[in-house]
């Protein structure tokens, strides 16, 4: 009995060698058949007769649509009109276009208004013959801040220097002395003053320019950049004033200055006067 | 000194007369109802030209300021120089009179 099973067991095992071999020789075709039997078998499918999910899958989608069509699309349908009527409004009423290029065109306008006169500004105005004075002249004229430090010589040259102290007072050679600094400073400052109105003029030149290109969304914010310039124009303004309120100020004092010393040489002339009638 | 500011005159008083022009002009643009070319869109770009513009008035004015305190500047040199002119004459008038005293 136990040889036969020993028999048994050795035939099986050499059975499943032999399985093992084929199956390692022919893989592929193996392979292949396996893949062929997958597709070719026969699967489970749903019939002809509904199932009560899709009934109830059908229902919900059919609400869904009435849904969209009537109430969503509806909704939809009104704001793509209110946006239509908006868009017409911007473009006819606030954007149009006419509108847009007549200010673009007005801005070149305004353009040629200013080239006009700068031209009539730049007509030479110097008429000064001597040689001094010339100098002088083209020095305050030259709208050129390097000019500046020419000015000392050349006013020096035409109004002369603070009198040597033996031929004045102390008093009168801080007077001459103040009053020409004040004059040489007004001097100096109006040169200061032409270079920054031609920045100015460059500056408005640059943002008529970038108006001409700009975009009416855009305009706004060049218009903030002319305002700035614009409050440091009117702040050149006033300083060129305070200037002038300057020069002015040292005029008014020079008066009284004259009439202090004048009452003072009275003074010492009667006193002088006096003495020389006690020497007779 | 005197003419160059009465030149600067002529010349101030011509661009006075553009920059009216200038101003009737963009008031036409934007306050006309007959011209129907100005719009709420259109009135930025119209500002920023204006406010081009004013900068530009500005500096016009400037230069005229520029040329009144040159003026008064030359003045009180001008006044300044006689002062020294005087102060010098009386000098001389001294050493005259000493040279003078002094010959006899």
């Amino acid at each position: 009995m136990r040889d036969r099973i020993k028999h048994g067991m050795n035939g099986v095992n050499a059975g499943a060698a032999r399985i093992c071999r084929w199956s390692h020789r022919h893989a592929v075709l193996l392979a292949l058949a396996l893949l062929l039997s997958t597709i070719a078998l026969p699967r489970k499918v749903q019939g002809q007769a509904p199932s009560p999910c899709c009934a109830l899958l059908a229902e919900g989608l059919g609400t869904i649509n009435v849904t969209l069509g009537s109430v969503i699309a509806g909704g939809l349908q009104a704001i793509n009109t209110i946006l239509n009527n908006t868009n017409n409004f911007l473009q006819t009423t606030v954007w149009p276009p006419q509108a847009i290029a007549q200010a673009l065109g007005m801005s070149g306008q305004v353009q040629g208004f200013y080239a006009q006169i700068e031209r009539i500004l730049q007509i030479p105005i110097a008429t000064a013959t001597l040689p001094n004075p010339r100098q002088l002249e083209s020095t305050l004229m030259s709208q050129n801040p390097g000019q500046i430090p020419n000015t000392t010589g050349n006013y020096a040259n035409v109004y002369n220097v603070v009198p040597a102290p033996q031929n004045a007072s102390p008093a009168v050679r801080d007077l001459i002395d103040m009053t020409d600094a004040v004059a040489q400073d007004a001097m100096e400052r109006s040169i200061a003053i032409d270079a920054i109105a031609d920045q100015e003029l460059s500056a408005a030149d640059q943002i008529n320019t970038n108006v001409q290109s700009a975009a009416p969304g855009t305009a706004p914010m060049i218009e903030a950049e002319a305002d700035a310039w614009l409050i440091r124009a009117n702040a050149y303004t006033q300083s060129a004033l305070a200037d002038l309120m300057r020069v002015r100020a040292i005029d008014l004092a020079n008066n009284g200055a004259n009439l202090k010393l004048g009452s003072g040489w009275a003074v010492l002339t009667q006193q002088n006067v006096t003495t020389t009638l006690q020497h007779k | 000194m005197a003419q160059d500011n009465l030149m600067m005159l002529k010349e101030s008083d011509q661009a006075q007369d553009l920059q009216l022009q200038l101003a009737n002009q963009i008031e036409s643009l934007v306050a006309n109802p007959n011209i129907n070319i100005s719009a709420p869109g259109s009135s930025s770009l119209i500002t920023a030209a204006a406010v081009a513009g004013e900068i530009r008035s500005q500096a016009v004015t400037q230069r005229m300021l520029a040329g009144w305190l040159r003026q008064e500047a030359a003045r009180v040199a001008h006044e300044n120089a006689i002062r020294k002119r005087n102060a010098a004459y009386s000098s001389q008038l001294q050493t005259d009179m000493t040279n003078v005293l002094q010959h006899k």
